[in-house]
């Protein structure tokens, strides 16, 4: 659904992206990772389209991205940033229905129905009427990943373009697999969904993983072919291992330094 | 709902206000050119001396001279005045220096029909005198306001013929308005302190800028005043004379040194009003104090 | 469908627009009917149906009708100014004094008092009365405009640059002015200090139908870029995300509330209090959404300046107290009660 090729940031001498190839496909679930300042929230603001590539381009459904008209895009694809500040005193509600703003007010009917669905999505149905500034970083994160999903919502839930960064750094483990399980989810319906992560096990869940390192793509295949130990190992300077789990799972994890290895 | 409870409060309390007690109840008759309200302590001096204090029903903050003037309803700072609060005194005529304001204020005035008569607001003895006549005229007391200036003239004719006579030297006077934290705010040139020491045979001890200044420590040695004059609301706030020739800038100086200091009351010293050249022979005796200089004719009474 | 979701907003919020536009009538009555001279209700009345007679209807007329629209209009501009910066700096204690324009129009009011004469004295055809207002209004822009252009790089205004440029502006600014206030005269000194205070004493009929174009049409516009500016509370990013033109909206929501302002203060003098402690009222009872926060700001801030001037007219008479002490005055315990409540 958008594909990035050959992009290449730079701030001042120093480079963020160097030639950068990636495809996030509809009916995939694409996880981003890598070492912090990997360039992982450079790429995707270049997707959301905040920044410009000093060279390479980035298309979206065949059409360079630039021209994009910025409504038509925001009915497209919704992104989900990092802990996003508010000082003033919204409600949680009141967050969720701003995704509704590019909608234009035109179908009510539809508009509460996006609310709805959005709530029961990302469960804050909870937290609906409380002060958003009051509530947890996490409780934060499922409210503005429910504005995002209320932004691209229409009745059929048909195929739009989700960007998400980091969106369950601060939830607690059920939520975390939670906001996995539904970005699964709606990439089985279509969707084409990239989420920036930091927990491997949790990219493990994702159809396809791309692993940046100093702003070059090391990696990119499934998680199979990319989670491996020496790969990982051999990105993030530390000694990593597979482990099985006794219910049968594939479990990457550290190998304290020092230790057996 | 709170907001509108707390509106509510305010209603009440503006209601409540001492607005009805200060307003003036209508429909009292008077004779065309019978109340009036004074805008400028020049103004309203003059019509004291005039013998038509009387018919004073207001006057702006500043006019506090005479006593009974004090006493009068104040209509507010001479620049910021409200017209609603002139015309709340049903003045038959408003008479108003050239500053008084806004215009707004003034305009409505006219609009509600009550005569304003301008008066210029100088301070040379040609721009009081001609004070005096327009505020005669306005308030039909010429013949009154013509005696008064005849004095006036007479006065400083006489006081001008005994300095010509004497012929003595004029010494450096230098007139300090206040003192603050910034230095002395001391008279240069076009200041109705500089006319004054001119009139009394002195010489203005600054006269290298216009106005009202601050006064820098060597700005006050190159002046070499040999007189410190200044006022006596000055000497009140600062604390005494003490206070003021004690201050580094004016210490080092020839009258610091002396410690001749003089102080008058400002609006005597400085009004150019009907007083003035009591106040000039005042200041020219206190100045030349081995001169004789004769008994004023007119003397409406020192303060 | 799954069960319907409750409302989002703040219980009642959506009352506070009739209450405030009640306050709003209540204290127009009372501006009108309340002054130096006494004038009884029925021949207020008479005089608003053009069958006063004398003093009355010019009292009424020409002296408490300009005074209450130019006070109603000046509040409601100041305060929705007010809500629209504190929005768009994502800053609850913004005050429109920030992006410069008011001491960009005290520092064009104290050249105007100091220097006019000079000015005058060259230029004849002048008006006095005139060029102080039209020189604050000026100065004001042209400070705004040096704060854009300070905090604009390659088309993009960083709402942070523009604080940082307008907390520089506003100390050269007063820089400026402390040299003026230095330069003048007593009177010339007391003039500013008064206009620094503000007063709606020159609020004549004239003065009025200059100005209230001038507050209008930004009052007009500015409600229309409330939904823009809630999205931009989340972020200037997450509201590009959400297809809001966000250097657009930011141009314009500066330009309109300096525009506001700038003729505000042109028209009253520096008046405090309102433009930052109005839509914080506002919000405070009905919650941060702008559509609510920006048309009820200019109700209030049209009441508190009403009823404000109405007791500068009448608490001192037959003298006027500076209409900027009153609105701080009234204002500020209002403000702590306010607190205090939500604080229990």
């Amino acid at each position: 659904m958008i594909r990035a090729d050959g992009v290449t940031v730079r701030i001042g001498g120093r480079i963020l992206l160097d030639r950068v190839h990636l495809s996030v496909e509809a009916g995939r679930l694409t996880a981003l990772v890598g070492p912090n300042g990997a360039g992982k929230s450079t790429l995707l603001a270049v997707l959301a389209g905040d920044r410009r590539p000093d060279s390479g381009t980035v298309v979206l459904d065949g059409r360079p991205l630039p021209s994009w008209r910025q409504r038509e895009l925001a009915l497209r694809r919704a992104v989900m940033l990092q802990d996003a500040g508010l000082d003033f005193g919204f409600t949680a509600g009141e967050v969720v229905a701003l995704g509704r703003l590019p909608h234009g007010g035109l179908r009510p009917e539809e508009d509460r129905d996006a609310l709805a669905a959005a709530a029961d999505m990302a469960a804050v149905r909870d937290l609906w009427t409380k002060p958003y500034p009051a509530l947890s970083g996490g409780e934060r994160q499922r409210v503005q990943l429910a504005r995002a999903l209320a932004q691209v919502w229409s009745p059929g839930l048909d195929p739009r373009l989700l960007l998400l960064d980091e969106p369950t750094s601060a939830l607690d483990l059920r939520h975390q697999w939670a906001t996995l399980a539904l970005a699964r989810d709606l990439a089985r319906r279509g969707w084409a969904v990239l989420a920036v992560l930091h927990d491997l096990n949790l990219a493990a869940m994702a159809d396809h993983v791309a692993l940046l390192n100093g702003g070059v793509l090391a990696a990119a295949g499934t998680p199979a072919e990319v989670l491996t130990p020496e790969t990982v190992g051999g990105v993030y300077g530390i000694a990593v291992e597979r482990v099985a789990t006794a219910s049968g799972l594939s479990w990457l994890s550290p190998l304290p330094p020092g230790a057996a290895g | 709902m709170r907001l509108t409870t707390g509106l509510a409060l305010l209603l009440w309390a503006a209601a409540a206000s001492p607005a009805a007690a200060a307003t003036v109840a209508e429909g009292a008759a008077v004779a065309p050119g019978g109340r009036i309200l004074s805008l400028g302590a020049a103004v309203t001096e003059i019509v004291f001396a005039l013998d038509s204090g009387d018919r004073l029903v207001g006057a702006d903050s500043s006019s506090i001279y005479p006593p009974d003037a004090d006493r009068l309803p104040k209509v507010g700072y001479v620049r910021a005045l409200g017209a609603e609060g002139l015309l709340s005194l049903s003045p038959d005529l408003v008479l108003a220096t050239e500053e008084a304001g806004p215009p707004a204020a003034i305009e409505a005035l006219a609009a509600a029909g009550v005569p304003v008569a301008r008066v210029g607001e100088g301070t040379s003895v040609a721009a009081a005198l001609a004070r005096i006549s327009a505020v005669g005229a306005a308030i039909g007391k010429d013949v009154p306001a013509t005696t008064l200036r005849a004095g006036i003239e007479r006065d400083l004719a006489t006081l001008a013929a005994a300095m010509a006579a004497a012929a003595p030297a004029r010494p450096r006077v230098m007139f300090v308005l206040s003192a603050g934290r910034g230095g002395p705010m001391v008279a240069g040139t076009g200041t109705a302190a500089d006319s004054m020491i001119t009139l009394a045979g002195g010489a203005n001890a600054i006269d290298g800028y216009a106005g009202y200044k601050p006064l820098a420590p060597e700005a006050a040695a190159t002046a070499e005043p040999e007189v410190i004059l200044t006022t006596t609301q000055a000497l009140e706030s600062l604390g005494g004379a003490d206070a003021l020739l004690d201050r580094p800038e004016i210490a080092a100086t020839p009258a610091g040194r002396a410690r001749r200091l003089l102080a008058f009351d400002a609006a005597y010293l400085l009004g150019f009003g009907p007083r003035m050249a009591q106040a000039a022979t005042d200041l020219a005796r206190a100045l030349h104090p081995g001169l004789a200089l004769p008994d004023l004719a007119s003397a409406p009474g020192a303060p | 469908m799954s069960q319907a979701l409750p409302a989002a907003g703040r219980a009642g919020a959506r009352r506070i627009l009739p209450a405030l536009a009640l306050v709003l009538v209540a204290m127009l009555v009372l501006s009108l009917v309340l002054g130096a001279v006494a004038v009884p209700p029925d021949r207020v009345l008479a005089a608003l149906m053009g069958q006063g007679t004398g003093r009355d209807a010019v009292v009424v007329l020409q002296l408490r009708l300009p005074r209450a629209i130019m006070g109603g209009a000046t509040g409601a501009a100041l305060a929705v100014a007010g809500a629209t910066l504190q929005g768009l700096f994502r800053n609850p204690l913004a005050d429109p004094g920030l992006i410069g324009v008011s001491s960009g129009a005290a520092l064009a009011a104290a050249v105007t008092i100091v220097l006019g004469g000079h000015l005058t004295a060259l230029l004849p055809w002048l008006q006095t009365a005139w060029l102080l207002p039209v020189a604050a209004f000026a100065g004001g822009l042209v400070a705004t405009r040096v704060v854009g252009a300070v905090a604009t790089r390659d088309g993009v205004t960083s709402a942070p640059g523009m604080l940082l440029a307008g907390i520089a502006v506003n100390a050269i600014a007063m820089a400026l002015v402390g040299l003026l206030v230095w330069m003048s005269d007593d009177r010339q000194l007391r003039d500013f200090t008064f206009w620094t205070l503000g007063s709606l004493a020159g609020a004549d009929w004239p003065r009025t139908a200059l100005a209230l174009p001038l507050l209008l049409v930004p009052m007009l516009l500015l409600p229309r870029l409330a939904l823009p500016l809630n999205a931009m509370m989340l972020g200037e990013r997450e509201a590009g995300h959400l297809g809001v033109a966000v250097q657009r909206i930011k141009r314009q929501a500066v330009v309109l509330s300096a525009l506001a302002v700038g003729a505000a203060v042109a028209a009253t003098g520096l008046i405090g209090f309102v433009g930052l402690v109005v839509p914080h009222l506002v919000r405070l009872v009905a919650g941060p959404d702008q559509r609510l926060v920006i048309p009820g700001s200019a109700l209030l801030g049209a009441s508190l300046l009403m009823g404000a001037d109405a007791l500068a007219r009448t608490l001192a008479a037959p003298a006027e107290l500076p209409v900027g002490l009153l609105t701080s005055a009234i204002g500020g315990p209002f403000f702590l009660w306010l607190l205090t409540r939500r604080a229990r």
